[in-house]
């Protein structure tokens, strides 16, 4: 765990994330009594916890990733409603970009997942998008220049 | 970062690089060096997994398949037949002498095979330390203590990796000589008897013996025949080009097992200067694509492609990123997540339990982020295929970069790869040349410190 980078977590991440630790550290009491359920590679098998199942060093160190995850977190908050118009981590933001429509959530690194559109505050788009305001254009730069319009800004959180 | 990027753009050589034996015998669309070292790292990891003597160093053996071969980069594939080969082995009118020379080992004295080796290894050697010799420290050192043990063949690790990786060339014969008929496999076969000695390695290649020339279909039920079955499969990966440079009209579009070659050994030099278990990681990358040995290489593109689309409709599409509306992008992801998962099960479902359930468990870790080994691997999937985009333009400026280079900014966010993708940016820049507009450090971090202030005023600890 890098602690350099601030961790930050939307309710919803805290929320898996104390459960995961939870279900973890039923595993491992279960596997110190060797009463550890085995896994069989089938569909049926919840692929989260699948990967412990087997690997107690796997299981130990993500533990205590956790530990620290849960003890140096900061929590998402959706900023006060004066401050709407504005780009915030925890935003869902409509952008448009080279002529196309998209849709990006800004979340801390832990829950990036581009693809499902939950980009990291520390990618290069994620910190040109925060702090500015709804049409408001924000040139990410490189060898090729893109543009990001900003058309709507909401927080679900 | 810029010694890093020159020995990236080396070891993309050997994914162009076709293997000189399979040109000899006149193979459609051979193996590259890249295709042989991917199988042959995934066969040293799994016949080590199930066998019988003390088991070794299973990333080592990784590691060290993974650089055997680069040398080639500079002075290319030797054969035992070199030494009677003409000049010029492409040539239509040497054809029949070729031939004619394959259809008996080559009659060469024990002196004189001993001192050809000796001198091949010379030069291997100076090439070696000539390819690695700007690595960072941290780095050099590893691939260094990798090259000496392999190439003095004197431990057990060494010798089970350098005959994994003969072996892997012999299974690749078999299957061509079943494909297409040209390879002199009963030659192959007296060769392999003769150079590989490890126990486990012959008790293997008897297996591969009786599953692919005696064709017995009895022994695919047992372990090795498992995993002879299962490399099989795997090795379909060498000839499946990658969707994404396929609708972009690449010219020679890389392979998925090529592309995890690179992926690789750049995540293992990336992840080391980071600190990260790079034991885990190289497993992880070889691991990350073998589902597509079955659900193939799908790309975010799919959703919006239809079935009737033409070359140029494609290519239309491909000149921008992927944006599907949030619901569609979904539905398919779900879809591919399932696909997948369901390939790898299959692909895995007869090889030993805890050999399955490890691969199940390094392919779960890039998908589903479970280690920070997982998470920086799935990133730098992303890079490598910038960096071989860039590569593809270089060659080809019609090429659809724009993408590539507007994805890496939303789907990066590791401080390592990030200080990579500026590298390549400056790279990109001083070779087109028509995109002079660069921001100025110092603006830069200008930026980045106005907008810190405004994201701290969004939290609540």
């Amino acid at each position: 765990m890098d602690l350099e980078r601030e961790i930050y977590l939307t309710k919803e991440g805290l929320r898996k994330l104390e459960q995961e630790y939870e279900e973890l550290n039923n595993l491992k009491s279960r596997k110190a009594k060797e009463d550890a359920p085995t896994t069989v590679a089938s569909l049926e098998v919840d692929p989260e916890y699948l990967a412990f199942q087997d690997d107690l060093n796997l299981l130990e160190s993500r533990i205590v990733e956790l530990e620290i995850i849960l003890k140096n977190y900061k929590l998402i908050d959706p900023p006060g409603k004066g401050a709407h118009k504005e780009v915030f981590l925890g935003a869902t933001v409509i952008v448009e970009v080279e002529g196309q429509e998209d849709e990006f959530t800004i979340v801390g690194s832990l829950e990036a997942n581009p693809m499902f559109g939950k980009i990291s505050n520390e990618s290069p788009v994620g910190r040109a998008l925060l702090g500015r305001k709804i049409g408001e254009e924000v040139k990410v730069q490189s060898a090729i220049v893109s543009i990001y319009k900003i058309k709507k800004i909401t927080y679900r959180l | 970062m810029s010694s890093l990027l020159d020995f990236f753009i080396k070891l993309g050589k050997l994914k162009t690089n076709k293997r000189k034996g399979w040109i000899l015998y006149d193979i459609k669309d051979p193996a590259t060096t890249a295709d042989h070292i991917f199988r042959a790292a995934i066969l040293g990891w799994v016949l080590n997994s199930v066998s019988d003597k003390k088991k070794l160093n299973d990333a080592r053996i990784i590691k060290s398949i993974l650089i055997h071969h680069l040398p080639d980069i500079y002075i290319g594939e030797e054969t035992p037949y070199d030494s009677l080969l003409p000049e010029d082995i492409s040539s239509e009118k040497d054809k029949d002498i070729i031939k004619k020379i394959l259809k008996k080992l080559p009659q060469v004295s024990a002196g004189m095979e001993r001192k050809r080796a000796v001198q091949r290894q010379q030069v291997e050697e100076k090439t070696f330390h000539k390819i690695v010799a700007k690595l960072p420290n941290q780095i050099k050192e590893e691939i260094d203590g990798l090259w000496a043990e392999l190439n003095k063949r004197r431990t057990s690790l060494s010798k089970f990796a350098w005959e994994s990786a003969k072996l892997e060339s012999y299974l690749q014969a078999l299957e061509y000589w079943r494909k297409e008929g040209k390879v002199q496999h009963k030659l192959w076969n007296k060769w392999t008897k003769k150079n590989l000695k490890e126990s486990f390695i012959i008790k293997f290649r008897k297996e591969i013996d009786k599953i692919l020339i005696e064709k017995n279909k009895k022994c695919g039920e047992s372990i090795l025949g498992e995993l002879v079955r299962f490399l099989n499969e795997v090795g379909k990966l060498k000839s499946l080009k990658r969707t994404g440079w396929v609708l972009a009209q690449a010219k020679r579009p890389e392979s998925v097992a090529q592309h995890t070659f690179q992926m690789a050994i750049m995540s293992w030099v990336l992840g080391k200067m980071k600190g990260l278990d790079t034991d885990r990681i190289v497993k992880i990358a070889l691991a990350h694509d073998l589902c597509e040995v079955y659900a193939g290489d799908q790309t975010p593109y799919d959703p919006i492609l239809a079935p009737n689309y033409n070359k140029e409709e494609i290519y239309k599409i491909v000149r921008k990123p992927a944006r599907v509306p949030h619901s569609q992008r979904l539905v398919w992801l779900m879809k591919k997540k399932e696909t997948e998962w369901k390939a790898v099960v299959r692909l895995t479902s007869l090889l030993p339990k805890e050999l399955r359930e490890e691969i199940i468990n390094l392919w779960l870790d890039i998908e589903e982020g479970i280690t920070k080994e997982g998470r920086f691997v799935a990133q730098v999937d992303k890079m490598v295929n910038l960096f071989q985009a860039i590569e593809y333009w270089k060659k080809d400026k019609k090429f659809p970069i724009m993408p590539w280079w507007i994805l890496i900014k939303e789907r990066v966010d590791d401080p390592i790869l990030l200080k990579f993708v500026d590298e390549l940016d400056r790279e990109f820049a001083i070779e087109s040349k028509r995109f002079p507009e660069k921001i100025r450090a110092s603006e830069r971090r200008n930026e980045r410190g106005r907008n810190r202030g405004k994201v701290n005023s969004g939290l609540a600890s």
